[in-house]
């Protein structure tokens, strides 16, 4: 994808900047409000990262500016406050999709991968299956070769995180934060016990896992 | 005295004043009139001598001897009432009066002189004529009651006096003072919710129109500080999330890099989580920061709190299971509440990270939750020691770890938190019962309706 990362902060866009390439992303940067309107809407790229908080203006005005223009392109809001002022004034203004600081890249990618692929925003599929099993995300409930698993809250939000971006590699790390926000006392050893009792719940017969053990780096769903 | 008002004081001062000046003017005008009297009384006695002096030269049939003593009819009627004693030539007696009893008055050294006869104060004049001198004293009775009238009345006028100044300051200072209270009332307008609003400067251009002006100074250059407060706690969020960021993306870069040895790796590991602590802090910080500048706003809605409770009773099942200590959960079957469920999660999530980090060893967590009609409680205990009497209120301060060794981590926020967020929805946080076998502490939430 072409893809135009504003962001102010050299560091972050230079990490960003590599990330993206790394990913075989073609990518353009800006560091300014002025600079990257002008070069957002001069050419049609795919995606914009574009960092909310920005010198000369605002992300939420570039957004409103590239909307106003009718550039094609999808936008991807880098916003410091994961306050629902910001995802109001965001969603109003037509971003397709959000990454709170302070983000890992990983998660960045994710995101950016989903963008591309699917042309349009990143609202989650409501039916997940990978193998065996399905998930109806808006009713909670997970049924294994048709027969329902009773899986405690914190149990099936890991699952979903492992569904919804099936052969991804999590960190702890990140399971955690997306589970609970907050830095949490005992909370890679919690994933860790989710994980093993997912893995009972979920393993019919001598099977290998479904969740495997990334040796160092955290977890992934293997994809059948 | 200090808690009094100042229309009192004032009053007080006044009468007080009024007293002093009473008093003073009461020591001045009393010797003043005394002495006025006395000159007249002497006038008086010189009078008398003239007269009687005159009365012996032209009497028919006076004694023209003076070596012989006289009777009293020589005596003139009107002066037969004071005491009286009239020498001759060489000092003999020649006439005196029967109410002096015989007492001798001529042994004396002025002309004028006020003496004791017969235990009354008596003002004697000694005048001469020719060869007779004449001795002549009158009672100072009259002098001294009115004296002593004097003092009365002006005993007597003192309270009153007192009264009246009294209420004159008093009325006088609730006059002056009515401004004050004006500005008080408008001042108490001056907050959070209307930082401009501003005092009104009186017509006058007196001591009380600077005050306001002065005050309006202050309220303005308050209100620029807690703007740029304001405004920091708005721009703390980029300003501080954005280094975190840049710390975690490079973190990121290097676990990822090849050449690093598993220890190194364990080690970025370890950083990367702290890049999370650092994350939660500044939440934390941000968030408290919006509950002083009166800012925090919760999106109160009807939610079902039982969810949030199981996720929650998940977490610490397993917490307290890594720890080695015992759980046990008792939820009401169902709880609706007026609230933003992000904020009760933070809440209950410290509340139980609480429970378990400061549990005895070999003890348990008990979560529990009750609905009535009103409130929802969730009420959360663990075994430990009793908290002390004096910690129980200062557990709630921010910063502030209630006896804890430094092996136990933690920032000394989560329960101020906890209690600015339940409050910031018309809850509360509080501490139920620490008897030395469990501490319970209690959430309260407002039952949706």
């Amino acid at each position: 994808m072409n893809i135009l990362s504003v962001e102010d902060e050299p560091q972050l866009a230079k990490h960003i900047a590599r990330a993206l390439t790394r990913s075989g992303h073609t990518v353009d940067s800006a560091d300014n409000g002025p600079d990257a309107l002008e070069k957002a809407l001069s050419r049609a790229y795919d995606l914009v990262v574009l960092d909310v908080n920005l010198p000369g203006c605002d992300g939420f005005e570039i957004l409103r500016r590239i909307r106003a223009a009718d550039v094609p392109s999808r936008v991807l809001m880098l916003t410091a406050r994961a306050d629902v002022m910001d995802r109001v004034q965001g969603l109003r203004s037509g971003a397709d999709d959000y990454v709170t600081k302070p983000f890992s890249m990983d998660e960045l990618l994710a995101r950016v991968e989903v963008l591309g692929r699917r042309g349009g925003a990143s609202i989650p599929e409501d039916m997940v299956h990978i193998g065996g099993i399905v998930m109806e995300v808006g009713k909670r409930r997970v049924t294994l070769q048709g027969e329902v698993v009773a899986l405690s809250p914190r149990e099936f939000d890991v699952l979903r995180i492992f569904m919804q971006e099936p052969g991804r590699v999590f960190s702890r790390d990140e399971i955690c934060e997306r589970i609970w926000n907050r830095e949490h006392e005992y909370d890679t050893r919690t994933v860790e016990i989710f994980i093993m009792r997912l893995r009972k719940k979920l393993c019919a017969g001598d099977e290998e896992p479904l969740i495997e053990t990334v040796r160092g780096v955290g977890y992934k769903m293997r994809r059948p | 005295m200090n808690a009094w008002p100042l229309k009192i004081k004032f009053g007080l001062y006044a009468a007080g004043l009024a007293y002093a000046a009473v008093v003073g003017f009461s020591l001045v005008l009393m010797p003043i009139i005394y002495h006025h009297q006395l000159n007249e009384l002497d006038g008086q006695l010189k009078d008398n001598a003239e007269e009687l002096f005159r009365d012996l030269e032209n009497f028919t049939g006076a004694p023209k001897d003076y070596r012989k003593g006289f009777s009293e009819r020589f005596i003139p009627v009107a002066l037969r009432r004071r005491y009286m004693e009239i020498e001759g030539p060489e000092g003999q007696v020649l006439y005196r009066s029967p109410n002096l009893r015989g007492t001798d008055l001529a042994p004396q050294v002025e002309d004028l002189r006020t003496m004791v006869l017969f235990d009354r104060n008596v003002r004697l004049g000694t005048f001469r004529h020719g060869l007779m001198t004449l001795h002549i004293g009158t009672r100072l009775g009259t002098i001294e009651a009115m004296q002593d009238d004097l003092h009365i009345g002006l005993l007597w006028s003192l309270p009153v006096a007192a009264l009246v100044v009294f209420s004159g300051g008093w009325l006088l200072a609730r006059r002056a003072l009515k401004p004050v209270g004006d500005l008080t009332t408008a001042a108490e307008g001056i907050g959070v919710d209307h930082p401009a609003e501003r005092l009104p400067v009186p017509r006058s251009n007196d001591e009380i129109a600077r005050l306001t002006v002065v005050l309006n100074a202050s309220f303005d250059r308050l209100q620029k500080a807690y703007e740029s407060a304001a405004r920091f706690s708005a721009d703390a969020s980029h300003q501080l999330k954005t280094p975190v960021t840049v710390l975690r993306a490079g973190l990121e870069s290097l676990r990822d890099a090849t050449y690093l040895k598993p220890p190194e790796q364990e080690e970025i590991l370890q950083l990367l989580k702290q890049t999370r602590r650092l994350t939660t802090l500044v939440d934390d910080l941000l968030l408290l920061a919006q509950v002083d500048a009166g800012r925090m706003k919760l999106e109160a809605q009807p939610l079902d709190l039982v969810p949030l409770l199981q996720a929650l009773g998940d977490d610490t099942g397993v917490a307290c299971l890594t720890r080695g200590i015992g759980y046990e959960q008792h939820w009401m079957d169902g709880a609706r509440v007026l609230g933003d469920a992000r904020r009760i999660s933070v809440i209950l999530q410290n509340l139980a990270e609480n429970a378990v980090k400061y549990c005895s060893a070999g003890g348990s967590v008990k979560l529990s939750g009750e609905a009535s009609a009103d409130l929802v409680r969730v009420q959360v205990s663990n075994s430990s020691p009793a908290i002390p009497e004096a910690e129980r209120s200062r557990i709630f301060e921010r910063f502030h770890r209630a006896g804890v060794g430094e092996n136990i981590r933690g920032h000394g926020l989560g329960l101020n938190i906890a209690r600015e967020l339940a409050r910031a929805q018309g809850g509360e946080v509080r501490l139920v019962r620490s008897d030395g076998v469990e501490t319970v502490f209690e959430l309260e939430l407002i039952a949706a309706p």
